[in-house]
């Protein structure tokens, strides 16, 4: 899968100068299969916006571990793939002075200001960058309502089958 | 206690680190026109050889969980996409190719584009007892009242108070108990599809069907098919061995874009630069009515109904689009609806309450297969304006169905979202069109990527499927149609495979 067209790499290039101030707890950092530190710090903060609850009660992101799942699911992705994804990510984190006419990077902007920088993000008039988002935004709603504990916001019911079901011609 | 039958599919991993077979007929792919193919080929006699690159999963293995199957069942983990992302590409992986997860629609090709084609022994009176016997084969019938869910029936409603063109759909299902887990795999097993059927069909009849081995090249002598070279993967999907299949002939049905690559790769001979041009797709748009009460349309039997009013194949009619009920599990559906957030999370709480129509163009966009410079598979496709303003009609014929069905509201997936209240805001979607990058677009019926015809400049392979230049190389995938075919394919797949098979086995003095 090609996530982002080649023509993101200039502007990756031309906004990636930061580096450093990504701290991660050491038990998750030795989890990281695909991610670098710094792109799985920012993948994170990206995925509590996307999800963001409209309600109390709902499990947050981080409670259902989206960006372990996605960075599982890059892990087991061509390395074209995990190679695209980093670069979104580092155009996410930095491409703030550029697409928004912010000075701080993404994960340095508070929650309002994170929502508004994706809102022009994904409303790009450049279409790698939407269709980049659309990719960003699929993998955190695959991470998240994966989980059975997420299906109470959308009311579904789930398999109808058990784990270990052998498979028949009739209902279990 | 008797020993379990064998069964009818064995991983290439069983096979020696470099492996040579010999065979009559060497298949590639073992979907709806590999399947079939390898079938009828090995009732005739013939010692047949079918790779497929992906796994060999039963229902047992189809657990309902979006996430799981996504992975196990689709190209590139349901991720495939055009090269510019704005058309989604799902395809099947594995035995059984796109038929495992396919909603299991038969719908004949019309006549008005066979007789656009023109082949010679291609017109619906000879091809009627070959779509007869396929649909024999795999139990294909009408759906009916009591097939309808309630996504389908609101969906009939609002087609027949609008007084437009409607009716039930036929399926290839046998003991099915409405699940609604379709394009999951069958836990059930009640798709009677290439998996089920005409594999296992295929390996009583003697044919050896190998999983898990990727065709790299097709091989010629004296400018003949000879043969293939296959790479033997592990479970990771890294090479694991080497397999050179030797044989009298090579039939491709790896799908219009599986089959176009690899004849893409062995680097054919291709004079008029033919191979892999032509790709069309299918394209097609969704939109999600909201409804008073509980529609749940995640249960049931899916897309049990059409409405053909916009589609007319007549040509120059004007009319290329296919309107029909669509449905998604959470992952489906929250990846499609608009937005982000606490918003989205808004609109995901509608979800028992939504209906989904969707709306598929006949289109006259060529697209191409093409490779990059690593080899790997690229689909370039641009949608022309023309079936963009296609699908534009099936955005707002779509949403009119569903305020007449008694929607109290359409949300129409936009970038920026477009919520329909009433019949006279339906000039808005007008204005917006449907273009690409400003609506998600999904492709489920790539098409045309070595097409028949008798004009070697103008097509890949000749009337019965033979390549024009490589003799002993056959098609009997979608990649054969030379346009869109306007309907579901996969039952012309497997009777133009039927086809092919027949003229294979006669080339090889067997028929």
């Amino acid at each position: 899968m090609a996530l982002l067209g080649a023509g993101l790499a200039t502007g990756v290039a031309l906004v990636s100068g930061q580096l450093g101030g990504y701290a991660l707890d050491p038990a998750t950092r030795r989890r990281l299969r695909a991610l670098g530190v710094k792109e799985y710090v920012v993948l994170r903060a990206a995925a509590r916006r996307i999800l963001a609850a409209d309600q109390p009660g709902a499990p947050s992101a981080d409670e259902v571990g989206v960006a372990d799942y996605v960075d599982g699911w890059l892990a087991d992705a061509d390395p074209a793939t995990r190679r695209d994804f980093g670069r979104l990510l580092g155009l996410l984190e930095h491409g703030t002075p550029l697409i928004a006419f912010r000075r701080r990077r993404f994960t340095d902007l508070d929650p309002a200001a994170q929502d508004a920088y994706l809102r022009d993000f994904s409303h790009s008039r450049l279409s790698a960058l939407r269709e980049g988002f659309a990719a960003l935004k699929s993998l955190c709603m695959l991470g998240y309502y994966r989980d059975p504990r997420t299906w109470a916001v959308c009311g579904y019911e789930g398999p109808t089958v058990p784990r270990g079901w052998a498979g028949g011609e009739s209902a279990p | 206690m008797s020993a379990a039958p064998p069964a009818p599919v064995q991983s290439g991993r069983i096979l020696p680190a470099q492996a040579g077979l010999r065979a009559d007929v060497v298949v590639v792919g073992t979907g709806a026109g590999g399947a079939m193919a390898a079938r009828e080929l090995a009732r005739r006699g013939l010692d047949v050889i079918a790779l497929e690159e992906g796994g060999y999963r039963t229902p047992r293995d189809f657990n309902q969980r979006e996430d799981e199957m996504l992975a196990l069942l689709f190209a590139e983990r349901g991720a495939r996409a055009t090269a510019d992302l704005a058309i989604h590409v799902l395809q099947g992986r594995g035995v059984g190719g796109s038929t495992v997860h396919n909603t299991n629609l038969c719908k004949r090709m019309p006549d008005a584009i066979l007789e656009q084609w023109a082949l010679e022994g291609g017109s619906p009176r000879e091809l009627a007892p070959l779509y007869q016997a396929t649909e024999r084969d795999l139990d294909v019938a009408p759906m009916d009242w009591q097939a309808l869910n309630p996504n389908n029936d609101r969906f009939r409603v609002g087609v027949s108070k609008l007084g437009y063109r409607g009716g039930f759909l036929a399926h290839n299902r046998r003991n099915c108990v409405g699940s609604g887990f379709c394009e999951l795999g069958c836990s059930f097993n009640a798709k009677q599809n290439a998996l089920k059927l005409l594999v296992p069909q295929a390996a009583a009849a003697g044919a050896r069907i190998f999983s898990d081995v990727r065709a790299e090249r097709i091989t010629t002598a004296a400018g003949r098919a000879s043969g293939v070279e296959a790479t033997v993967l592990s479970p990771d999907g890294r090479p694991a061995g080497r397999l050179q299949v030797t044989a009298r002939a090579v039939v491709l049905g790896a799908s219009a874009t599986g089959s176009a690559a690899l004849v893409l790769r062995s680097g054919l001979p291709d004079p008029h630069q033919r191979a892999g041009r032509n790709l069309h797709l299918h394209p097609g748009v969704a939109l999600a009515g909201v409804f008073d009460d509980e529609i749940t349309g995640w249960k049931g039997i899916p897309q049990s109904y059409e409405c053909t009013e916009f589609l007319d194949f007549s040509p120059g009619s004007g009319r290329r689009v296919w309107i029909l009920p669509a449905f998604a599990h959470p992952i489906g559906l929250a990846s499609a609806l608009p937005g982000f957030g606490a918003d989205h999370m808004r609109s995901m709480r509608l979800y028992r309450r939504i209906a989904v129509v969707a709306a598929m163009v006949h289109d006259e966009t060529a697209g191409r297969v093409s490779l990059d410079d690593a080899g790997r598979m690229r689909l370039e496709y641009r949608l022309g304006e023309p079936d963009a303003a296609q699908l534009a009609v099936g955005l707002r014929e779509g949403a009119r169905i569903l305020l007449a069905a008694g929607a109290r509201r359409v949300l129409v997936p936009y970038l920026r979202p477009l919520e329909i209240t009433s019949e006279a805001k339906l000039d808005q979607i007008d204005e917006r069109g449907a273009h690409p990058h400003d609506i998600p677009m999904t492709a489920v019926h790539p098409m045309s990527t070595l097409p028949m015809g008798h004009d070697p400049a103008a097509s890949v392979v000749d009337a019965r499927g033979q390549h024009h230049q490589v003799r002993g190389l056959w098609v009997c995938d979608g990649s054969l149609f030379p346009t869109s075919i306007g309907v579901p394919p996969q039952i012309s797949i497997y009777t133009f495979a039927r086809r092919s098979a027949g003229f294979v086995a006669d080339s090889l003095g067997t028929g």
